[in-house]
């Protein structure tokens, strides 16, 4: 297996079926995986925060770093290796509180928010998700199958398959009141 | 296989939230029948077929209860599989339509996928 | 049951709402607003059982857009038309209102009526159950009615 390492507001794309896409520490930041079984597509994009309008300079720099830059482009680059918006596998990781565990600034949730806006936009809906909580996740999506992998710091790696399971969404994290 | 699909809520954009839901879905629906009702639900079931009804409860002239008893009092309409999509998440209310005969039940508000799971299961996944 | 109960019922029924279905962040409390600020759009529900009363939105013309766009997923930008935020306003009310009284688990059904827009300058009558709430974009007051046997 090839491992291409996705680094922080970073964005991949593979397409061998040999390739395993990897992203490590997402404490906050979400990961958003994507595949096409039939094209032999995955995509992997690791995103920081919700909104590129609090500095479009850095956004022009690095669009990854964002939700509202990143997430788009992550499905423009996959359309453009020939994967298929109706044939795509979503899932996503991350958005865990581990800054700050009163959740004051709640990072996480917000960055989870932005991409379910997005996402309901651009009319995608999720084939599984493993946010909240406050420890950090490393991923992996090995485009040869596209099986997606979870690891939280100590435990052992499990599977998030695609099984339409549906998500406890806004309730990953702790209600405010 | 696609499948015929009646949405009743008295509010116009909730019906199309839940449209929306199932055409991104991924899900074959040949057609969307929508009524405002549980009256205007019966009588567009007395013209049409239909394969699943995704219904809510309070609503004017006839709720969501009277019109699944409507239902469950007809020879056929009673095998049409109803799912209950109302803002009543308490239990009692759950346990109560699900003796009226729906077949499954989701809580507003709803993340898009667990409708989506809720309208996959009670089609028993003849319809992806 | 004491009315700060109450506003921390409305606050996470609310919450639970704007989150899950219009992928909005409750930021905190809105800052107060000027009089006549901006326009603002009210709607108003009654709802039957245990408790009975009504519960008045008031969006901010900003809030009642974006809060729209999120909701719809419009294909095209834009303002949206006068009716459809009325309806979009009107459902938010509707699933609070029910998220609010799900949490009042009591044996009774409630039943709610449909919303109605209301008076747009509607304000809070002092000392309702209230809840004032900054969505980034715009903010919503939610106020309650309570009848007076509402425990």
């Amino acid at each position: 297996m090839a491992n291409i390492v996705v680094g922080m507001a970073d964005c991949q794309i593979g397409k061998s079926h040999d390739q395993v896409l990897v992203t490590y520490a997402l404490g906050s930041c979400i990961a958003v995986a994507i595949h096409d079984p039939v094209a032999g597509v995955g995509g992997m994009l690791h995103y920081m925060l919700p909104d590129s309008t609090i500095s479009p300079a850095k956004a022009g720099e690095n669009p990854y770093m964002f939700a509202d830059t990143g997430i788009p482009l992550l499905f423009r680059r996959a359309y453009e290796a020939g994967a298929e918006k109706r044939r795509l596998v979503v899932r996503v990781a991350g958005g865990a509180q581990v800054m700050d565990k009163e959740g004051v600034f709640n990072i996480g949730k917000r960055n989870y928010l932005a991409l379910r806006k997005i996402l309901w936009k651009a009319g995608v809906l999720l084939q599984g998700e493993d946010v909240g909580g406050n420890l950090s996740r490393t991923v992996r999506l090995e485009v040869g199958s596209g099986r997606f992998w979870l690891r939280g710091p100590g435990s052992a790696e499990q599977e998030l398959s695609a099984s339409h399971a549906a998500p406890k969404g806004v309730n990953s994290w702790p209600s405010a009141s | 296989m696609a499948f015929r699909v009646l949405i009743v809520d008295d509010s116009s954009v909730m019906r199309a939230f839940i449209r929306r839901i199932i055409v991104v879905s991924g899900l074959e629906a040949a057609e969307f029948l929508e009524a405002a009702d549980g009256r205007e639900a019966l009588n567009l079931l007395r013209r049409e077929w239909v394969d699943v009804v995704l219904t809510d409860i309070n609503m004017p002239s006839m709720d969501g209860e009277q019109f699944v008893r409507c239902l469950e009092a007809d020879d056929l309409l009673k095998s049409v599989p109803v799912v209950i999509v109302s803002t009543d998440g308490t239990e009692n209310r759950m346990q109560q339509m699900l003796a009226l005969g729906a077949r499954g039940y989701v809580k507003k508000p709803f993340a898009p996928e667990t409708l989506r799971e809720e309208l996959e299961r009670v089609l028993g996944g003849a319809y992806a | 049951m004491p009315d700060n109960q109450w506003d921390a019922m409305l606050a996470a029924a609310a919450s639970e709402v704007l989150e899950t279905m219009f992928f909005t962040e409750v930021y905190g409390p809105a800052p107060v607003a000027e009089p006549e600020a901006e326009p603002r759009l009210a709607v108003r529900l009654s709802f039957a059982g245990s408790p009975s009363g009504a519960l008045t939105l008031s969006a901010s013309a900003a809030a009642a857009q974006a809060l729209a766009a999120n909701f719809l997923a419009p294909e095209q930008d834009g303002a949206l038309p006068a009716a459809q935020l009325a309806a979009v306003v009107s459902e938010l009310a509707n699933m609070i209102c029910g998220s609010l009284l799900s949490r009042v688990a009591t044996e009774a059904h409630f039943r709610l009526s449909s919303p109605e827009v209301a008076p747009a300058d509607a304000v809070c009558p002092p000392g309702a159950p209230s809840q004032s709430l900054d969505l980034g974009e715009g903010a919503i007051d939610l106020w309650l009615d309570l009848e007076p046997h509402a425990v």
